[in-house]
C-alpha cells in the first residue's frame, strides 16, 4: 500500500468515525429513548449471535453491520415495541431496523455522497457460528457501544 | 335508522351525538374524508417491510394526538394497491425502500387507484438525500419524514394534512 493511499484510508476513517458514532447515537436515543455510550474497542468482545446487515453501493461501496448478544437484540426490540418481542422474527427485524437507520443517517450526514449512495433492504444473521467475509477491503471503522451495559458493536466496511 | 335520529325525550345533546355519529358512519362509508377528520376518526395505510416499524408508525400517530379508528398495515407498495382497492383511508405513511414495489413506485402508481386519488401520503424513511425529498414530493407525496424520527416531527408533518393544528 503507497504512503498517500494509506493516509486517505486513515484520513477517512479519522474524519467518518465521529459521524458514525453521532449517527447511532441519534438512532438509539431516539428510536428507543436509550442513550449509548462508546467504549473502548479493544476492551470489548461482542460475541454476535444476532448480525443486521445494510449493503452500501454507489458513491460509497460497502456494507455496515450491527451485531450483539441475543439478550441485547431482544432488549433492542423490546424498546422498541414498547412491548415484549413476540418472536426471533420481530427481534430480527427490529435490529435490521436499527441497522438501516444507522446506515441512512450516516450516508445523510455525509454531504455530497448521500445522493450518489443506495442501499439495499437489510438482512439479518441469526446463531453465532459463521464469519462474515466482507468484500469491502479499505477502511473499517468499527464502533462499540453500551446499551444498559450490553455490548453493541457497530462496523462499517467500505471498499477502498 | 330513522327512528334513531328522532329526537329523544329531554336529550338534545345525546340527539346531537347520534346524529354526528350517524353522519359519521355514513361518510366513513362515502369516503367523506373531511368529515371523518373532523371527527377525528383517523383511518390509516401504513406501508413498510418491517413489522416492528409499522407498529412504531402506528404508536406514533396515536402519540401525536391522532385518534386512529383503523389501521391497515401492507409490507410493500403492491400489497398496498391491493388494500387500497378495498379500504377507504385518510392518511398514508409509506416507506422507500421496500421488496417487490419501493415507495416512489407506489407513489407514482397511487392514481391508478380511482378511490385513492387524493389521499395524503407521507413518506417515512432513511433514505433523506435532496433528491429522494424532491422525486417524491414531485411524484405526489404530500410530506417527508426521515427515520429516526420522533412522535412530534410526526406530528408536525401529519395533523396538517388532517386538518388538526400541529
Amino acid at each position: 500500500m503507497s504512503t498517500d493511499v494509506a493516509w486517505a484510508k486513515r484520513s477517512h476513517e479519522e474524519s467518518w468515525r465521529p459521524i458514525l458514532g453521532l449517527a447511532i447515537e441519534e438512532v438509539f436515543e431516539i428510536m428507543l429513548g436509550c442513550p449509548v455510550e462508546p467504549v473502548s474497542g479493544e476492551a470489548v468482545v461482542v460475541r454476535g449471535d444476532f448480525t443486521a446487515m445494510v449493503g452500501l453501493a454507489g458513491a460509497l461501496c460497502g456494507v455496515l453491520t450491527v451485531c450483539c448478544e441475543a439478550t441485547t437484540a431482544r432488549k433492542i426490540a423490546n424498546a422498541m415495541l414498547g412491548d415484549a418481542a413476540d418472536s426471533e422474527g420481530q427481534v430480527a427485524d427490529a435490529l435490521g431496523e436499527i441497522c438501516n437507520m444507522i446506515t441512512g443517517n450516516f450516508k445523510n450526514k455525509l454531504a455530497g455522497r448521500d445522493e450518489r449512495c443506495l442501499l439495499s433492504v437489510p438482512s439479518v444473521v441469526s446463531g453465532g457460528e459463521y464469519t462474515l467475509h466482507s468484500l469491502a477491503d479499505g477502511n473499517c471503522i468499527e464502533i462499540i457501544v453500551k446499551l444498559e451495559e450490553c455490548p453493541v458493536s457497530v462496523r462499517l466496511q467500505l471498499q477502498g | 335508522m330513522r327512528g334513531y335520529l328522532k329526537p329523544r325525550r329531554n336529550a338534545a345533546d345525546e340527539q346531537f351525538v347520534s346524529r354526528d355519529s350517524l353522519r359519521y358512519a355514513a361518510c366513513a362509508r362515502t369516503r367523506d374524508v373531511k368529515w371523518c377528520v373532523i371527527m377525528n376518526k383517523i383511518r390509516a395505510l401504513i406501508i413498510d417491510d418491517s413489522s416492528v416499524m409499522r407498529k412504531i408508525v402506528e404508536r406514533s400517530l396515536r402519540q401525536a394526538g391522532v385518534d386512529l379508528e383503523k389501521v391497515w398495515e401492507a409490507s410493500n407498495g403492491a400489497e398496498a394497491l391491493i388494500s387500497l382497492q378495498s379500504n377507504a383511508v385518510d392518511i398514508i405513511l409509506c416507506d422507500i425502500n421496500m421488496p417487490v414495489m419501493d415507495g416512489m413506485e407506489f407513489v407514482r402508481q397511487v392514481s391508478t387507484v380511482k378511490s385513492a386519488r387524493g389521499i395524503p401520503i407521507v413518506m417515512i424513511t432513511t433514505e433523506g438525500s435532496e433528491s429522494h425529498v424532491v422525486e417524491a414530493l414531485s411524484s405526489g407525496a404530500r410530506g417527508y419524514i426521515r427515520k429516526p424520527f420522533t412522535p412530534d416531527q410526526v406530528k408536525e408533518h401529519v395533523l396538517p394534512l388532517l386538518g388538526m393544528k400541529s
